[in-house]
């Protein structure tokens, strides 16, 4: 196989750590519903410090799961706080269900079990729900609205394109990028150039 | 120089070309190369209510690249201007 061959097949787990071990069960398994499908115990190994710990998994479905990490006797670190603030919360999982009326079943069953659905929003490809769970940790579940078109791969390849150009060129000056403003306006010049290339 | 914006041509996008069209005082030319534009020879002035978008739309409205300079986005008006 030439390794343009290679592809992966989705998720198999997302793992995080836990510090509510016996919220983080009730949560998954008996508030989302979520089969509890596989624990490791273990004494801590390896090289350096790593104390004992528990590894289990919930099915999230087509074979993916969602994984954590609960370290016995170790105090949570104050780096790995969930702060409820836009760049800790850009770190979450989003499931995906087909429908809509799936998407509404799962925000009655949750708000049922007293689950606070913080959003419902019907975004660019993907219309969501969003919720925490026990640690804080941001959740989605979704329902595409749409499939990814070549236009949405091409239209990204230039966006970056564009935004990392003016970061170079910013930073070569010193500066930094700090608004969105200027890449549209890069965007624009490498967008017109495809279009003129086309007549 | 004319003032342009240019909108990728995916379904998300259409409330933006629509709404254009019907608040008017621009052209809408259309797909080309995967993008519509909406032009102007010297000024495209929008308003959010007037286009019907939501703020997620009306906040990535100009994420297919424009041409001019922007004199004013705030959360209800847009006004880009000629670079002259």
């Amino acid at each position: 196989m030439s390794d343009n061959d290679l592809s992966l097949s989705g998720v198999h787990h997302a793992a995080r750590p836990t510090w509510k071990l016996r919220e983080t069960l009730e949560f998954y398994r008996d508030v989302m519903g979520l089969k509890l499908v596989h624990c490791v115990s273990a004494r801590g190994w390896g090289k350096g410090y790593h104390p004992d710990f528990l590894h289990f998994f919930f099915d999230s479905g087509n074979g993916s799961t969602i994984a954590f990490f609960y370290y016995l006797g170790h105090a949570q670190p104050d780096h790995l706080h969930h702060r409820a603030e836009f760049d800790n919360d850009a770190h979450h999982t989003a499931w995906r269900v087909e429908t809509k009326e799936e998407l509404e079943a799962w925000r009655e069953r949750l708000e049922s079990r007293g689950v606070e659905i913080m959003y419902q929003i019907e975004h660019e490809v993907v219309e969501s729900i969003y919720f925490r769970d026990p640690n804080g940790y941001y959740l989605e579940i979704g329902r595409p609205l749409r499939e990814f078109l070549a236009i949405d791969c091409s239209d990204a390849e230039m966006t970056l394109e564009a935004a990392i150009a003016l970061e170079d060129e910013m930073a070569a000056r010193g500066e930094q990028l700090k608004a969105i403003e200027p890449v549209w306006k890069a965007k624009g010049d490498l967008v017109s150039r495809r279009v003129e290339a086309e007549v | 120089m004319t003032v342009l914006i240019y909108v990728p041509d995916i379904p998300e996008f259409k409330p933006l070309l629509e709404g254009a069209a019907k608040v008017g005082g621009c052209r809408i030319e259309p797909a080309r190369a995967g993008y519509w534009a909406i032009a102007a020879e010297d000024e495209l002035r929008f308003e959010r209510r007037a286009l019907g978008l939501g703020p997620a739309l009306w906040n990535s409205a100009l994420t297919g690249g424009f041409r001019g300079r922007i004199e004013e986005y705030g959360r209800d008006v847009m006004r880009i201007v000629s670079e002259g």
